[in-house]
């Protein structure tokens, strides 16, 4: 029982240093790509906005192809494009 | 015995920061914040993969760490010893770790997190409208000039007092760019690669220390050798700029996996063995005989530059103390990511509270030699041999002498070339947002404004004493620090809250840095004015001007002290009009409270 409880002990310490290395080393790599392709999707989205819409701007053969990979973000996109951001938004990209 | 070792204030200190976490920041948390483990943050209530998501606290807390650890705790605890002895600057890093600093990093979380997980920007706005906005973006402008200048100052005086650190700087760069394409492009695990940049960045220590300790970088030309009137030791730091400078703008116009993030990434394997030794070299210092070789105290006003105890002092040390960078990146990020609301006070105030070990770490390096032991007055470079005396007798004793060395020029180089490169790219989109779609969107070019992002901080780097341009970037950067804090303070006083614990430090931060920069921006403006300040002729605040006044002639040395007056003067009005508009944002909600 005790040795079990220690062993649990040993990997949750081993895991909390483990995500703080991560933390330390890679999270910020990890954020500064989410961001970039943030700002890829934000263009994405944006171009095929009319077919979405129901005004084909860009001939519709490829906006339409593209629309099943953009409707299950659609809600999270809104979200994200009408958020109110500025200057102190873009430290890491 | 003990006190007169670095093991005495080292264990102090340990024991005052363990006491503002573990007691302190807890009644703080209960008793004004209230966390609730059940109510949705922004990361959950916004979900989105992307800018928000929830992560765990022990990597929200390295990734805090990771980024608001730069130069600051490293330089500023010296340059406060240098000029008024180690007491001083050690009362300062005990204060403000139990009052203010961790209060404002956490508590900018907290409220970011409350509010939706907006960022300062929008906060600012929020509380006190749009002008104060639009002044918090023209002081960020200023605020990334002076903070750029002044860890590109001691990154230049670092690399002209140990050329190996060059060096070992580019291969960090060169390893940084394989390890993003090895990473990004060729998608490898991390693990290898991993080692590898790790071997990469021991392979250029080694060549610093060894065969290009002394081999001077490509365009030593510029400025050798040393034009009439410069002293060789002193012939500074200037033609280590065009390395350095051409290094940063590729950072800056580089999307940020391919150079930015994966320096980072590796600059911190050094951090954290740096930390732990310096550390323990205090801890140890009994028995290795390492004692205190500054001053305990010099004076309540050491030099004119620096100017009296009260206000430089707290402006000083910066980031080891308070700082307000700390709470961009507080709102910016952190709290989008926050999983549950009682992950703040670990995030918060643990990252911020090991940080200040991080300066007490530095002030034991700094404090084990004597003052200005390198001529020229190169007193950066101070910290690099006082970290080697210090450790050393743990690592082997004269042999590792030469690798400790470029071992901590290239962390303390590391430190500052990393967040240097992510300041010249968040001024890059600054410039963009500020000029794009204006008559003058030239300015917002990726390229125009690169470029005058590092040639603006070099007008400073040439201006002089290297106090002043600390004391100028300390003083901006806890100006910021206040602004957080009464943002806070203001927040917490319209909810009827205990606001007092940020609102008294946010008015010291204020009225301090105010008269810090009022003071420097005097010194300037006396300095443009022909007095003989610094005993070198008259306008001349430090040898360097006098390579201007030898190139371009006393013109040169006119303008740069002009231009160095013309922003002292826009900060400090920016600095007061911000004071005026948070005593109006108070006066306000205490009317909304009688009328209520």
């Amino acid at each position: 029982m005790s040795e079990d409880r220690k062993g649990g002990m040993f990997s949750s310490f081993r895991k909390a240093v483990g995500d703080m290395l991560y933390g330390v080393a890679l999270h910020q790599q990890v954020t500064s790509i989410l961001k970039t392709r943030m700002y890829m999707e934000h263009m994405f989205i944006l171009m095929i906005m009319g077919d979405m819409l129901g005004f084909p701007i860009l001939p519709p053969y490829y906006s339409l192809r593209l629309l099943p990979y953009a409707i299950p973000n659609v809600k999270a996109w809104k979200h994200r494009f009408y958020r109110e951001r500025d200057f102190t938004d873009v430290i890491y990209g | 015995m003990v006190f007169d070792t670095p093991l005495g204030f080292t264990l102090v200190g340990i024991v005052v920061f363990l006491f503002a976490y573990t007691v302190y920041s807890k009644i703080i948390d209960r008793k004004v914040w209230s966390p609730d483990r059940s109510k949705p943050t922004p990361a959950h209530m916004y979900a989105d993969g992307v800018e928000f998501f929830p992560v765990g606290r022990f990597v929200l807390y390295g990734f805090q760490w990771n980024s608001i650890a730069a130069l600051g705790p490293i330089i500023g605890p010296g340059t406060a010893a240098l000029a008024f002895g180690w007491l001083p600057a050690f009362l300062w890093i005990l204060f403000a770790a139990l009052l203010i600093g961790w209060v404002q990093d956490y508590s900018s979380i907290f409220l970011s997190v409350r509010k939706e997980g907006r960022s300062f920007g929008p906060l600012a706005y929020e509380m006190l409208g749009p002008t104060p906005r639009r002044l918090l973006l023209g002081f960020l402008l200023l605020y990334l000039l002076l903070i750029k200048a002044a860890f590109i100052f001691v990154v230049g005086t670092t690399m002209n007092a140990f050329p190996g650190s060059f060096w070992s700087l580019l291969v960090l760069v060169i390893a940084a760019m394989i390890t993003g394409h090895l990473l990004f492009r060729m998608k490898m695990s991390v693990g290898p690669v991993t080692i590898l940049a790790i071997v990469l960045q021991a392979i250029g220590i080694a060549l610093g220390a060894t065969i290009l300790s002394a081999v001077p970088p490509p365009g030593t030309f510029v400025f050798t050798p040393p034009p009439p009137g410069v002293a060789p030791a002193a012939n500074p730091y200037t033609y280590w700029l065009v390395p350095l400078v051409a290094i940063l703008i590729l950072g800056s116009l580089l999307p940020m996996p391919r150079l930015i993030t994966p320096m980072n990434y590796i600059a911190y394997y050094s951090l954290i063995p740096a930390v732990l030794l310096l550390t323990i070299g205090a801890l140890v210092s009994p028995a290795t005989g390492v004692k205190i070789q500054v001053p305990e105290f010099r004076g309540w006003a050491e030099v004119v530059t620096v100017g009296p105890l009260w206000p430089a002092l707290f402006v000083t040390i910066a980031c080891g103390a308070i700082s307000g960078w700390h709470s961009l990146v507080s709102t910016g990020i952190t709290s989008k990511q926050v999983d549950v609301e009682t992950d703040i006070r670990p995030v918060g105030a643990g990252a911020m509270i090991t940080e200040n070990l991080v300066g007490l770490s530095a002030l034991a390096a700094w404090a084990a030699i004597p003052l200005l032991t390198i001529p020229g007055g190169a007193s950066p470079g101070n910290f690099v041999l006082g970290a080697t005396t210090l450790t050393s007798p743990l690592m082997g004793g004269e042999a590792a002498t030469p690798f400790l060395r470029v071992f901590f020029a290239n962390y303390m180089v590391g430190m500052a070339v990393t967040i240097l490169t992510i300041l010249g790219r968040f001024w890059r989109v600054t410039m963009a947002e500020v000029f794009g779609g204006t008559p003058l969107s030239i300015l917002g070019n990726k390229y125009i404004a690169s470029v005058l992002g590092f040639v603006f901080p070099i007008a400073f780097v040439l201006t002089g004493s290297w106090t002043n341009i600390w004391l100028y970037f300390g003083g901006t950067n806890q100006l910021l620090a206040g602004f957080a804090l009464l943002i806070v303070g203001l927040f917490l006083f319209t909810q009827r809250k205990f606001h007092w614990y940020t609102t008294i430090p946010g008015i010291f931060m204020m009225a301090t840095t105010l008269a810090a920069i009022f003071y420097q921006t005097t010194i300037f403006a006396r300095a443009l004015a022909g007095e003989n300040l610094a005993g070198l002729g008259p306008g001349l605040l430090h040898v360097t001007q006098r390579i201007v006044q030898n190139t371009v002639g006393y013109g040169g040395v006119v303008a740069i002290n002009a231009f160095s007056t013309v922003v002292g003067v826009a900060m400090f009005i920016i600095g007061l009009a911000m004071a005026i508009y948070f005593v109006r944002g108070f006066r306000k909600a205490a009317k909304v409270e009688i009328k209520a």
